[in-house]
């Protein structure tokens, strides 16, 4: 699983997968269920779609780039900066999913959207991003990085 | 299966030893057919105190150490021949004096034989041994007159070790079924003195307290004896404060002579088989010495050819009664200039096997020399990390996640205490193959390993820089560095190799698995940066 090209074509179908379930099927049924104050739930789910396809982009992208950076030569011999790598595209993740979900919030500030919804988008948003991120590189990191991941 | 008994004979001998120990510990050894291969091994010099000699005692010492707790995953090679030496230390060396000081006219009762009877016998000594001969103390050899030291070598204490070692081998032997190899030098004194002793057909080929002779008349034992003349190879650097007894490098050639032409007329000697070893570029080995500590010469390259004679005589067909003195063959090898290289070597007699024994070799030299490099820097660092390292780069390799734990287990973590005296004993004698690799290269002619490469300064103290760890030998190479694609932590790290040791080798101490690993990785490394074939 940690072999190139199948860690990249893995990832990125998981991303797809991942956007699908979220953004379609579950994001149809989550739009359906908000009470929203002007505009109408299809508007929103256009939003929340887009949304996740850009969290869902930047988790893919993150996870192929340190694929890469991970398989280069010179990385088994300095591992220290590999996992500062790691740590930062982490945070990074975790950043961009806050503010992905700033930005909905606040093209949706009118709206009245209950804040336990907003929790849920957070979630949906987190596992495109940081957690995906986790996830991938946890399973997928090439050998001479695949002890950097948190928790390995 | 053949036993194959190697016998050092003074300081060159000790020498000879030294490198065949340091190639069996490499995977280099004799062919003989079966899953261990055994090398018998003992010395013979009386300067007990021979720096040379010490040296070599004390790598054997170390090496049965090391052997002794190893345990081999797979194909790999390390420490792979099994030595067999008396278990008593002392025993392994035939000192031949028991007191020190001994003179040969103590040891022939000179100063006694003044009865009428005997005054002739008295004479006779005087003409044929100078005063100054009579009354040297020998504790430090024979300075180079193997005169005295064929008349006090003709005893063989042959109930003790270390000849109770070839012996005890014997009584269940076959026709030639002994294979007994003597090295030393011919210019010398204890080499030159014991080599036609020990090889007179009587001491030991044809021993009769013994029993060693099958057939005598046709020349059958049940020992092949075998040997290696070493002809002047190198100069010592002359000091002019030294002893009155013994003999520069300017002897050399004329004792060399005057031996040939003993051993050319006498009949007496046993010898199924003879190499001569010799080298015209006649390289300084340090300073010139009598005897004792002092006299630590610095390694040669012609030492690794006697061992490469002596493994080719281990190594050839059995030999039968039919197919005794059938054929005559050579073990030569040439060069076109000074330069020596991996090529200019002799490898075996055989025509057909020179290629695969060259590749052999130069693999497992390789090898040894990547992995102990490896070991006594990196794997070192590993060793000797904080307790509280384990969050340090160097614990999220794979290849530690993969096979080791932080726990006080002796099967998972190889810095328990139990682990790293073991691991300790395995660095000091990888220490000791760098320091002695690095000696060979020592030498301008000499294109096997480069020393600038391995050490600061060419003396071992401390490596370079591991990323010239694709650089060792001076040939061209791939120059594969310490992390580089195909480099030698991507070898460590390599998953088939974590994947074979980690599965096979879960009865084995983490020393043991840290070992192999390094090895396997080294070979892995050696196949891929350097030209095997």
């Amino acid at each position: 699983m940690n072999k190139s090209p199948l860690n990249y074509l893995l990832c990125m179908a998981l991303g797809v997968v991942l956007w699908v379930v979220t953004a379609i099927f579950y994001g149809g049924a989550f739009s359906e269920a908000l009470i929203l104050a002007n505009t109408t739930p299809e508007a929103f789910l256009g939003h929340l779609r887009i949304v996740l396809g850009v969290a869902a982009f930047a988790g893919v992208f993150n996870c192929i780039y340190w694929f890469y950076y991970g398989s280069l030569e010179e990385v088994a011999g300095k591992l220290g900066e590999a996992k500062r790598f790691w740590r930062v595209s982490f945070i990074l993740q975790i950043i961009l999913s806050v503010a992905l979900l700033f930005i909905l919030v606040l093209m949706n500030l009118s709206e009245g959207v209950h804040t336990s919804f907003w929790l849920i988008i957070f979630g949906l948003l987190s596992l495109h991003t940081w957690f995906f991120f986790w996830l991938c590189t946890y399973f997928m990191s090439p050998r001479p990085v695949k002890n950097i991941p948190l928790f390995r | 299966m053949p036993k194959n008994f190697l016998v050092g004979i003074g300081g060159s001998g000790a020498k000879i030893a030294e490198s065949a120990i340091f190639l069996c510990a490499a995977g280099f050894s004799p062919d003989t057919g079966g899953d261990q291969d055994k090398l018998f091994l003992f010395l013979v010099d009386p300067d007990r105190g021979n720096g040379n000699l010490v040296r070599t005692t004390k790598l054997i010492s170390s090496y049965l150490e090391c052997k002794k707790d190893f345990q081999a995953h797979g194909n790999v090679r390390l420490f792979h021949t099994d030595l067999k030496v008396p278990d008593d230390e002392k025993d392994r060396v035939w000192t031949i004096f028991d007191k020190t000081d001994m003179t040969l006219s103590e040891w022939i009762g000179f100063e006694g034989l003044n009865k009428k009877e005997e005054k002739d016998e008295q004479d006779m000594m005087s003409v044929l041994f100078s005063k100054e001969e009579l009354n040297t103390p020998l504790n430090m050899g024979f300075r180079g007159h193997p005169s005295i030291g064929s008349v006090v070598m003709t005893e063989l204490p042959e109930n003790n070790y270390p000849f109770k070692l070839l012996w005890d081998e014997l009584p269940e032997g076959k026709p030639f079924d002994v294979r007994l190899f003597l090295v030393g030098s011919v210019f010398g004194g204890t080499g030159a003195a014991g080599f036609p002793t020990l090889g007179h057909r009587n001491t030991l080929k044809f021993n009769r307290n013994k029993e060693a002779a099958v057939d005598e008349k046709a020349n059958i034992s049940r020992i092949l004896l075998g040997g290696s003349l070493i002809l002047p190879y190198f100069k010592v650097v002359k000091n002019d404060d030294r002893a009155d007894m013994h003999v520069t490098s300017s002897d050399f050639p004329i004792a060399t002579k005057a031996a040939l032409e003993f051993y050319d007329t006498k009949d007496s000697l046993g010898f199924d088989q003879v190499y001569f070893v010799g080298d015209s570029l006649s390289q300084s080995v340090g300073e010139f010495s009598v005897g004792s500590t002092s006299q630590s010469n610095k390694p040669h390259y012609i030492e690794i050819v006697s061992s490469l004679a002596a493994f080719d005589f281990f190594s050839q067909e059995p030999v039968t009664v039919e197919k005794k003195e059938k054929e005559t063959m050579y073990f030569i090898a040439r060069r076109d200039s000074n330069r020596l290289d991996w090529n200019s070597l002799p490898f075996s007699r055989s025509e057909e096997k020179i290629t695969k024994v060259r590749s052999d070799f130069k693999l497992r030299l390789a090898t040894m020399t990547v992995f102990c490099y490896a070991l006594v820097t990196y794997g070192r660092s590993i060793l000797n990390a904080e307790e509280d390292a384990r969050n340090k780069d160097e614990f999220r390799h794979s290849w530690w996640k993969d096979n080791f734990k932080f726990k006080e287990d002796d099967f998972l973590n190889p810095r328990t205490a139990r682990n790293k005296e073991y691991l300790q004993k395995v660095m000091r004698f990888a220490e000791s193959y760098l320091a002695w690799i690095i000696d060979i290269s020592d030498y301008d002619n000499v294109q096997l390993m480069d020393k600038t490469k391995l050490a600061e300064g060419g003396k071992w103290r401390s490596p370079v820089n591991l990323t010239l760890i694709g650089e060792l030998l001076k040939e061209t190479s791939k120059k594969r560095g310490w992390a580089d694609n195909g480099g030698f932590l991507q070898c460590l790290d390599d998953e088939e190799i974590n994947n074979k040791i980690a599965k096979d080798t879960r009865t084995f101490t983490a020393a043991n698995r840290l070992l192999n690993l390094f090895y396997e990785g080294a070979e892995k490394f050696a196949r891929g940066n350097y030209t095997i074939n």
